[in-house]
């Protein structure tokens, strides 16, 4: 982190490549983040640009003694992509039922994928705050105290949140199983 | 396979997905347009405290806002008490 802040005070000097370290740093779980939160790959890199060059633009403002570099630019990254999403279209209800597995005799990889979409879906209909909260912690590894600042609340509602968005997330991946949850 | 393994995986999926060739180098690009416009400036001098320290600050200042009227109270009291 001590990185970050050394490469901050660069780019306020003058110094504007020396951005790229940040950029190629955290653009990794940004995509996680703005891919999650949007429910998939399209339109995140028009939105991961916005959000590394929203953060170049107002790094002035960026305090350290508030939040980590990452925090910061994650919490950007949230708000844009809620933004987003709020634009696009409205959010799948929560207990959105599951479809079945396609086919009993189905290859692994198959099964595999058909998993992964149906906990992408799950994840997609949960409330956006429970949504952010298990994105933010389990995608970003943002701490538990970090996340509740970021999101204005204590540290044990962020905890419940993450909580309750795993239970979801397991119950639907059970049920789509045909396992009891 | 069970649950907690599939689970697991669509995290580990999840948490490092592909970044596109040559991100980095379209965001740069987009930094040093904008550099050239308006580069950032480090803010105005403010006084950036965590939230402990500014309730500190906050109980503090009630507390001798507090005990400055306790004093005038005591102080009147006593000036009335005299003067009867």
């Amino acid at each position: 982190m001590d990185d970050d802040l050394g490469t901050i005070q660069r780019v306020l000097a003058g110094e504007a490549e020396a951005y790229r370290f940040l950029v190629e740093r955290y653009q990794r779980p940004v995509f996680a983040v703005i891919q999650a939160v949007l429910c998939g790959p399209d339109g995140a890199e028009d939105i991961a640009q916005d959000v590394f060059l929203a953060a170049y633009q107002n790094l002035g403002s960026f305090a350290a003694s508030r939040a980590k570099f990452p925090t910061w630019l994650f919490a950007i990254a949230r708000n844009r992509c809620f933004t987003e999403r709020r634009r696009r279209a409205r959010p799948l209800p929560l207990d959105a039922v599951a479809d079945p597995p396609s086919t009993a005799g189905a290859d692994s990889a198959a099964r595999q994928r058909e998993v992964r979409e149906q906990l992408d879906r799950a994840l997609d209909s949960l409330p956006e705050k429970m949504r952010s909260a298990f994105v933010l912690a389990e995608l970003a590894d943002l701490p538990y105290d970090e996340i509740a600042r970021l999101e204005a609340t204590n540290t044990g509602t962020i905890k419940s949140r993450i909580f309750r968005a795993r239970e979801h997330l397991r119950g639907r991946l059970a049920r789509y199983m045909g396992e009891p949850s | 396979v069970n649950t907690d393994d599939l689970f697991n995986e669509w995290r580990r999926r999840k948490r490092e997905p592909d970044v596109p060739a040559g991100f980095a180098d379209r965001v740069m690009a987009r930094v040093r347009a904008s550099h050239a416009t308006a580069p950032p400036r480090k803010a105005a001098s403010t006084l950036a405290l965590h939230p402990w320290m500014a309730n500190a600050l906050k109980a503090a200042a009630v507390a001798a806002a507090a005990a400055l009227w306790g004093c005038k109270f005591f102080s009147l009291a006593s000036t009335v008490l005299a003067i009867r």
